[in-house]
């Protein structure tokens, strides 16, 4: 074959390919209604969500950050573990104990009447392990008639031990409740069980 | 770099709480600075030694009191120790245990109940907690009954598996009968060979033990606050 007769060949084929298309025209609404016919798939809001996490793709985070969300994790897990197993023993009633202070439970706190007898003092205080062995944190009040000194204290189950504190520099024990060992500090105490097992 | 001084903000916010521990702040302006330091490492390292958290509470309690008596810087140390000391005594001695339990177990040997005595204490409510039986315990050592009779009563009553009650029970009634001139051991063992004798679950053998003449003889009779006995 001469070039002339290839680049007659090349010309006639560019022609054809330059002309335009003739396309059917129902050939589209057939087309159209092929697709509305044929189902859709369907993908649920969950699979999606997977499908965005399982998805590899690079991620660009700070180790900094990385690290602050793995201690702040690690707290939060602490402090549930620990609320848990405190929330554990909590009993749900607390049966009547025979002497001593009165016991009553609400929530996780049980209140707790502290009563003395003390005809002649100007003032009681209430101190023991729940209030830091404060002087001032918890005074009694005095019945009307005079003698009587009360208070209710919200107490968290366990063991407690206190003192009642007379006119702000004598410390004596509840003489209606078990005693406590001496604390080391030459106090007289009590001691209250709060929760399932009160005394 | 402000991003990153945020970042270190934050995670220092995070730490400081945890790892002050929040009742070791009760003993911010009561004791001083070594003294705290002292009790926080005392607490420490009771809790590496495998007490409960919750009892280091317990310790800083300790402090605390001493603190509010006037106490001296080492005796208050010494007091928080000597507590964290039989408190790992008292777990020892009881096994698996509740914080409670330990609690009043360790003021149990800080009036001179052994060991042992827990541990059997243990064997006789191994499903039950002992922490009423230890406190009755303690209170009737408290008012004058020798350790070892009161610590074989409150046995003979755990050997029967006895409730709470009867512990309360008993020690009402015990203060009540020093009170009105009885001698503590005699009150004692009087009123537990009653509860055997009337208990559902008491045995003959039992009650003999706890009303042995042993009990009552060769011991201080002298009820507290009472006057001495002559010579």
């Amino acid at each position: 074959m001469s070039e002339r007769r290839e680049f007659d060949v090349i010309d006639a084929a560019a022609r054809t390919l330059r002309s335009p298309v003739v396309v059917d025209p129902a050939a589209k609404q057939r087309l159209v209604a092929a697709l509305r016919d044929s189902p859709v798939p369907r993908v649920g809001a969950g699979r999606r969500a997977w499908h965005w996490i399982a998805r590899p793709r690079p991620v660009m985070v700070s180790p900094l950050w990385t690290a602050a969300a793995a201690v702040l994790i690690m707290i939060g897990v602490f402090r549930a573990a620990i609320g848990w197993e405190r929330t554990g023993e909590q009993p749900a009633a607390v049966p009547p104990a025979p002497g001593g202070p009165a016991v009553a439970a609400a929530s996780n706190l049980h209140a707790v009447q502290f009563v003395l007898v003390a005809p002649g003092a100007a003032s009681v205080a209430l101190v023991g392990d729940f209030n830091g062995w404060d002087t001032g944190e918890t005074p009694l009040a005095p019945s009307a008639s005079g003698g009587l000194w009360s208070v209710e204290v919200p107490l968290a189950p366990g063991r407690h031990v206190y003192s009642f504190v007379v006119d702000g520099r004598r410390w004596i024990p509840d003489p209606s409740a078990a005693r406590a060992p001496d604390s080391d500090f030459g106090t007289p105490s009590s001691v209250v069980l709060v929760g399932e097992r009160s005394l | 770099m402000r991003r990153h001084v945020l970042s270190l903000a934050v995670l220092a916010a995070a730490l400081a709480p945890a790892a002050a521990g929040a009742q070791f702040t009760r003993l911010d302006g009561r004791v001083d600075e070594g003294t705290r330091s002292a009790i926080v490492a005392i607490a420490d390292s009771a809790t590496l030694a495998g007490l409960p958290a919750e009892l280091a509470d317990k310790l800083v309690s300790r402090a605390l009191l001493g603190a509010s008596r006037g106490a001296a810087p080492g005796a208050i140390i010494d007091a928080v120790r000597s507590l964290a000391q039989r408190m790992g005594s008292a777990q020892q001695a009881l096994g698996p245990a509740r914080p409670v339990e330990i609690d009043a177990a360790a003021e149990a040997l800080r009036v001179g109940v052994q060991p042992l005595t827990l541990s059997q204490l243990r064997s006789a409510q191994p499903r039950g907690a002992v922490d009423v039986a230890l406190v009755v315990l303690v209170d009737l050592v408290q008012r004058g009954v020798p350790v070892d009779t009161a610590s074989r009563l409150i046995l003979a009553l755990a050997e029967t598996r006895v409730g709470d009650g009867v512990y309360h029970a008993l020690r009402e009634h015990v203060a009540r009968d020093i009170g009105a001139g009885a001698l503590p051991v005699v009150a004692a063992a009087t009123r537990t060979r009653g509860v055997l004798a009337t208990g559902a679950a008491t045995t003959a053998d039992q009650a003999e033990r706890v009303a042995a003449p042993g009990d009552i003889t060769g011991v201080s009779t002298r009820p507290r606050g009472g006057p001495p006995p002559p010579p």
